[in-house]
């Protein structure tokens, strides 16, 4: 009998002539790529997230704002961000509770790239030398994609989390990379 | 507060255990300390010894305390005093009877040690060292391991001392290179350790399949039974692995999603095209490492084989490649 566990299937079903099954239908791609999905994040995070500014607009930090959306995206680390906030003050949990997850977020480049399909298309203004992202002339597109979420009560684990994290004090230092 | 690479690699260390931990310490210590020779464990033994370095004078013992949630510091105090006060017993060739303490030769030391050498310097490594209680217990017990030692391999002047994470990452300067080596090291433990707790979420289909295996070929129940525990271990594998990428580093996880799909491409091409489709299957696996390999091969060598293996079981696993039992028409 073969070693091989590959080579043992197919020697099962070879000489059990065996039907094969074959579907083309792709697996389940994720979503994590699927630019509307991210849009809708985002647009989830800053509804909820961005703070009056001015007048007319409202602004989010862009570090905060990425951390947030990389947390909506991934509920499962909700508890690793309370540990990290709660634990400013401890150097060493500090540093085992955010290590992993300080470096995920900031190499998210598709979130990156999302913005600045969102700048050019003038919903996210950058402010300043690009630190806050802040609401644009077309920023409408933002609220209705959050609203026909909570409507439709669509991606409710992701505004779930982004409702928690309200609780969580993201300071300036969680924002920081390496 | 920007951390710093040193705390980073601090930070690292002291997540790593068991043999992972000794291959990084050694691995760092090889890279720093010119003339450092590490001891292979295997076939003969280290005798109780990691690595020496300046001629046979400094000596290194390595501890990666497994860690669980359920001990406290007193029992982690206790695991680390008690696996050093092993590794120098067998240093100063000693065993304990009972609580006396009696003379035994150390085969091993005369063919790891130059000839007359004896060390002078002993450091015992650790990857928690946040109590100085373990000190007090193990200098004693080096005290009085002077006294009941022959010495041949221990100096009677010996100095002992415990270094813990933060120590070995403020020694010498971080680069680079110890980072990303270190990374790479916890990435692989933790992958191997999700792995083995990991619950696949809706293995319904795959049962299906395993089940409708054992109708076909009803002679082959065990054969199929273990086959089956060896592509739900592969799948947790690669599902681990695919978590770990997709929290730590998402540009990777894109190429990983990337790779599927051309693994799933080629695979099915491969069956559909063929009069045999089942000689096709087993060279899946090779397929999957070709395509993967390329972008996981530097950083995760040591996964890739795995990996593979565990997107088959997956495709298995998750719908697109099954089997049927025979109708009678189809002979």
């Amino acid at each position: 009998m073969a070693s091989n566990p590959l080579q043992l299937l197919a020697e099962l079903l070879q000489s059990g002539r065996a039907n094969p099954a074959i579907s083309l239908k792709r697996l389940a791609s994720s979503s994590f790529y699927d630019l509307q999905y991210r849009m809708f994040v985002i647009a989830a995070t800053f509804e909820i997230h961005s703070k009056q500014f001015g007048l007319q607009q409202r602004r989010i930090g862009a570090a905060r704002l990425k951390l947030l959306q990389f947390v909506a995206c991934r509920p499962w680390l909700m508890p690793i961000v309370r540990n990290w906030s709660e634990a400013e003050h401890d150097p060493q949990t500090l540093l085992h509770s955010s290590q992993r997850l300080r470096r995920g977020f900031i190499a998210d480049s598709m979130h990156d790239d999302v913005v600045d399909l969102l700048v050019a298309r003038n919903i996210l203004v950058r402010l300043g030398t690009g630190t806050h992202l802040a609401s644009g002339a077309n920023v409408d597109l933002l609220a209705k994609l959050h609203l026909a979420g909570v409507e439709q009560e669509l991606f409710s684990a992701e505004r779930r989390i982004l409702q928690e994290l309200l609780d969580v004090r993201v300071t300036s230092n969680m924002l920081e990379g390496w | 507060m920007p951390i710093s690479i040193i705390q980073e690699y601090a930070a690292t260390l002291s997540g790593l255990t068991g043999t992972d931990f000794q291959a990084e310490v050694c691995a760092r210590l090889q890279s720093v300390i010119l003339g450092f020779q590490t001891i292979p464990a295997k076939p003969h033994g280290d005798a109780g010894l990691d690595g020496f370095s300046h001629n046979g004078k400094h000596g290194y013992c390595c501890y990666g305390l497994e860690y669980d949630s359920s001990k406290t510091n007193k029992d982690r105090e206790r695991a680390i005093v008690d696996k050093f006060r092993g590794d120098l017993r067998r240093l100063f060739e000693l065993s304990s009877n009972g609580s006396k303490l009696v003379c035994i030769e150390s085969p091993e030391m005369a063919t790891i040690l130059p000839d007359g050498q004896r060390l002078e310097h002993i450091e015992l490594v650790v990857n928690w060292f946040e109590s100085h209680r373990v000190l007090n217990p193990i200098g004693t017990a080096v005290a009085s391991y002077k006294t009941k030692s022959k010495c041949r391999y221990v100096h009677p002047s010996a100095v002992v001392v415990v270094v813990g994470p933060k120590d070995l990452a403020n020694r010498y300067a971080v680069d680079e290179i110890t980072i990303v080596r270190a990374r790479q090291r916890a990435f692989i433990q933790r992958v191997q350790q999700v792995a083995e707790v990991l619950t696949i979420n809706d293995p319904r289909d795959f049962e299906t399949k395993m089940a409708a295996l054992q109708e076909i070929r009803p002679d082959q129940l065990r054969a199929i039974q273990s086959l089956g525990e060896q592509f739900r271990a592969n799948w947790r594998m690669a599902l681990a692995f695919e978590q770990e990428l997709h929290d730590t580093l998402p540009n990777m996880h894109r190429a990983l999603e990337e790779g599927r799909r051309r693994i799933l491409t080629q695979v099915s091409q491969l069956m559909l095209a063929s009069n045999e489709p089942w000689t096709k299957l087993m060279q899946a696996g090779t397929i999957a490492e070709e395509i993967l390999r390329p972008d996981f091969g530097k950083l995760y060598g040591s996964l890739v084989q795995d990996v593979s293996s565990g997107e088959i079981a997956r495709l298995i696993g998750e719908c697109p490649v099954g089997w049927e039992k025979a109708r009678v028409a189809d002979g």
